[in-house]
C-alpha cells in the first residue's frame, strides 16, 4: 500500500468520524452560540448609540477557540486510543507518521470549521445589522487567515499532547491549562509591551500649590534583549490572540510565520516522540 | 461511608497531581511574600490579609478532581463500591467531602506560608497595617471556605452525572472557567453599574445575570474576597447565598446521581 493512499484512507475515515462526532459538534455548537451572543451585545451597544464598529466582535472568537479546541482535541484524538483505533491502523499497515499527519491535518480542518461556527453568524447577520468592516475588506481576510492558522498551531500542538498521552483526562487538563496559560501569557505580554518608555510632565496641586513633575524613563518599559524575547513570545498561538482582537494593531507578517514555525516544530518533536512511544 | 471516605484520602495521598497542585498554592503564596517586599518598597499599602488564593485554587481543584473523577469512573470504582454494598448517596458524599476537604488544604497551602511569613517580616512595619479586626477576618475566612465548598458541590453536581472517561474532567474544567471568569466579568460590570454617575441603561435581565454570577456563584464570590476581604460586612450575606446554592447543586446532583444508570 503506497504512502499516498494510506493517508487518504486515514483522512477518510478520520473525517468520517469527524462529522459523527458529538464533541466536534457541541465545539461549533458553542462557537455559534458565542457568535449570536457577541452579535446581539454589540448591536443592543449601537441601538443605544455607542459606535461599536463590526470589526470589534468579529475577531472575538480567538479568545475563545483554543479553549474550545483544546476540550475537542483531546476528546476526538484521545478517542483513538480507548477504542484501539490507533493498534488497529498500525495493525493493517498503516505508518505512525501517516497516523500523525492524518490526525493534525483532521483537527487543523475541524478548528477552522469550529472558528467558521462564529464567523458565520458574524458576517451573515452582522454586516446587514451593524453595517460593514471598518477595516478594508483585504485586511479582514488577511486577520482571518492569521486567525485561521494561529487555529491550525494550537490544534498542532494539542494533537501533539494527545497522541504521547494515552490518559484522556489527564490531556483534556494539560490541554485547556495551557490554551488558558497561553491566553494569560498574551495578556501579560500586552500589558507590558504597552507601556510607555517615558512618563510625561505632568501638573498638580498640593497645598493649593501648583507643582509640575519633570517627565521620567518609566521603570515598567520593557527594553533590550527582554524586550525581543517578550515580542517573539508575544507572537506565540493563543498569545497572538491578544493581537488578533485589535487587528489594525497586530504584526501582520510575523503573525502567520509563527503560526506555521509552531506547527512545523511541535509536528516534527510530535512525529519523532510518537514513532519511539510505547503503544500498549 | 467511614470506609469510602478512608478510601479516597488513600487515593489523594498517592496522587501526583494532588501534591503538584499543592507546591503550585505553597509556590504561590511564597511568591506573592517576595513581590510584597518590591511593591512595598514602591509605597503600595496592604491593609487586609491576602485572600488572592481565589484567583488560582479554583483551577487546581477543578484541575485535581477531574483526575480523581477520571479514575472513579475510567477505573470502574464507582461500580466497584456499589457491587460491595456502598449506597449511592454515600460515594456522592464521600466524593463530595474529599473534594472539599482537598479545595481547603489547597487554600491552607497558600494561607498558612503567606501569612505567617507577611506578618513575621512586615507585620511592624507601617506599610503592612490590617484595618480589619481578627474577628473580620475569622468571618471572612469561614464564608471563604464556603465558596471551597460550593465549588466542590457544583464540581460533584456536573462531575459525578457524566460516566464518559473524558468528557466528564473536560465538562468539570470548563464549568470551573465558566464561573470564575463569568464572575470577574459580572463583578466588574457590576461595580460600573453602581460607581456611574448617571445610571446605566442595563436591563433587568442582565443586572439579574450580572447579580447572580458576581454574588451567588463561587466565581464571583472568590473576586470579593480578594478585592474588599476586611473592608466591608458582607461576607454573612455571601456565605448565605453561598449555602443556598451548595444545597441546590447537592440536591439536584445527588437527585440524577440516583437515578443514574451506571453502565
Amino acid at each position: 500500500m503506497s504512502a499516498r493512499l494510506s493517508i487518504n484512507l486515514l483522512l477518510r475515515a478520520n473525517f468520517y468520524r469527524l462529522w459523527r462526532s458529538a464533541s466536534f459538534w457541541v465545539a461549533v455548537s458553542v462557537m455559534f452560540g458565542v457568535g449570536v451572543f457577541e452579535l446581539a451585545v454589540g448591536v443592543h451597544a449601537q441601538r443605544q448609540g455607542t459606535p461599536v464598529p463590526l470589526d470589534n466582535r468579529y475577531m472575538l472568537f480567538v479568545l475563545m477557540s483554543g479553549v474550545v479546541l483544546s476540550a475537542f482535541c483531546s476528546l476526538f484524538v484521545g478517542a483513538e486510543y480507548s477504542d484501539g483505533a490507533i493498534r488497529n491502523k498500525i495493525a493493517v499497515g498503516h505508518s505512525r507518521a501517516n497516523l500523525y499527519l492524518a490526525n493534525l491535518v483532521t483537527c487543523s480542518a475541524a478548528g477552522v470549521l469550529v472558528c467558521l461556527g462564529y464567523i458565520l453568524p458574524m458576517t451573515a447577520a452582522g454586516i446587514p445589522l451593524m453595517g460593514g468592516f471598518t477595516l478594508p475588506l483585504a485586511s479582514v481576510l488577511w486577520f482571518t487567515l492569521c486567525a485561521f492558522l494561529m487555529t491550525a498551531a494550537l490544534c498542532a500542538i494539542f494533537t501533539m499532547l494527545a497522541l504521547l498521552n494515552q490518559n484522556k483526562a489527564v490531556v483534556a487538563v494539560v490541554c485547556i491549562s495551557l490554551a488558558y496559560f497561553l491566553l494569560f501569557l498574551g495578556i501579560y505580554f500586552n500589558s507590558r509591551l504597552t507601556e510607555q518608555a517615558v512618563i510625561p510632565a505632568r501638573e498638580y496641586i498640593e497645598n493649593g500649590q501648583i507643582l509640575v513633575r519633570e517627565a521620567m524613563p518609566n521603570p515598567a518599559y520593557v527594553q533590550g534583549l527582554k524586550r525581543a524575547i517578550f515580542e517573539a513570545l508575544y507572537d506565540l498561538p493563543g498569545c497572538q490572540a491578544v493581537q488578533l482582537i485589535a487587528a489594525a494593531e497586530a504584526r501582520p507578517i510575523r503573525l502567520p510565520l509563527a503560526s506555521l514555525g509552531v506547527i512545523a516544530a511541535s509536528a516534527a518533536a510530535g512525529l519523532a516522540l510518537f514513532r519511539r512511544k510505547d503503544l500498549k | 461511608m467511614r470506609n469510602l471516605l478512608h478510601a479516597n484520602f488513600h487515593r489523594v495521598w498517592k496522587s501526583r497531581i494532588f501534591w503538584g497542585c499543592m507546591a503550585l498554592m505553597l509556590l504561590y503564596g511564597l511568591r506573592l511574600v517576595y513581590s510584597l517586599q518590591e511593591a512595598l518598597q514602591e509605597g503600595w499599602t496592604q491593609d487586609h490579609p491576602a485572600f488572592l488564593f481565589f484567583t488560582q485554587v479554583w483551577f487546581l481543584l477543578a484541575a485535581w478532581y477531574s483526575s480523581f473523577l477520571s479514575g472513579e469512573y475510567g477505573d470502574g470504582a464507582v461500580r466497584n463500591k456499589l457491587a460491595v454494598g456502598a449506597v449511592r448517596p454515600a460515594i456522592y458524599f464521600a466524593d463530595l467531602v474529599t473534594c472539599i476537604a482537598v479545595g481547603l488544604m489547597l487554600c491552607a497551602a497558600f494561607i498558612l506560608p503567606n501569612w505567617t511569613l507577611t506578618s513575621f517580616f512586615f507585620g511592624h512595619s507601617d506599610a503592612v497595617n490590617y484595618i480589619c479586626s481578627p474577628g473580620q477576618t475569622a468571618v471572612d475566612l469561614l464564608a471563604g471556605a464556603l465558596v471551597i465548598v460550593s465549588y466542590s458541590a457544583i464540581f460533584s453536581a456536573v462531575g459525578m452525572n457524566i460516566q464518559h472517561r473524558a468528557a466528564g474532567p473536560v465538562v468539570v474544567i470548563l464549568t470551573a472557567c465558566v464561573l470564575y471568569l463569568n464572575g470577574l466579568v459580572c463583578d466588574m460590570e457590576l461595580a460600573l453599574y453602581c460607581q456611574a454617575p448617571e445610571p446605566l441603561k442595563y436591563s433587568r435581565l442582565r443586572l439579574a445575570y450580572d447579580r447572580f454570577f458576581a454574588e451567588w456563584l463561587p466565581g464571583g464570590q472568590g473576586r470579593y474576597y480578594v478585592m474588599h476581604a476586611g473592608s466591608s460586612g458582607k461576607a454573612p450575606v455571601l456565605a448565605a447565598y453561598s449555602l443556598i446554592v451548595i444545597a441546590a447543586s447537592t440536591a439536584a446532583g445527588l437527585f440524577l446521581f440516583r437515578r443514574k444508570d451506571l453502565k
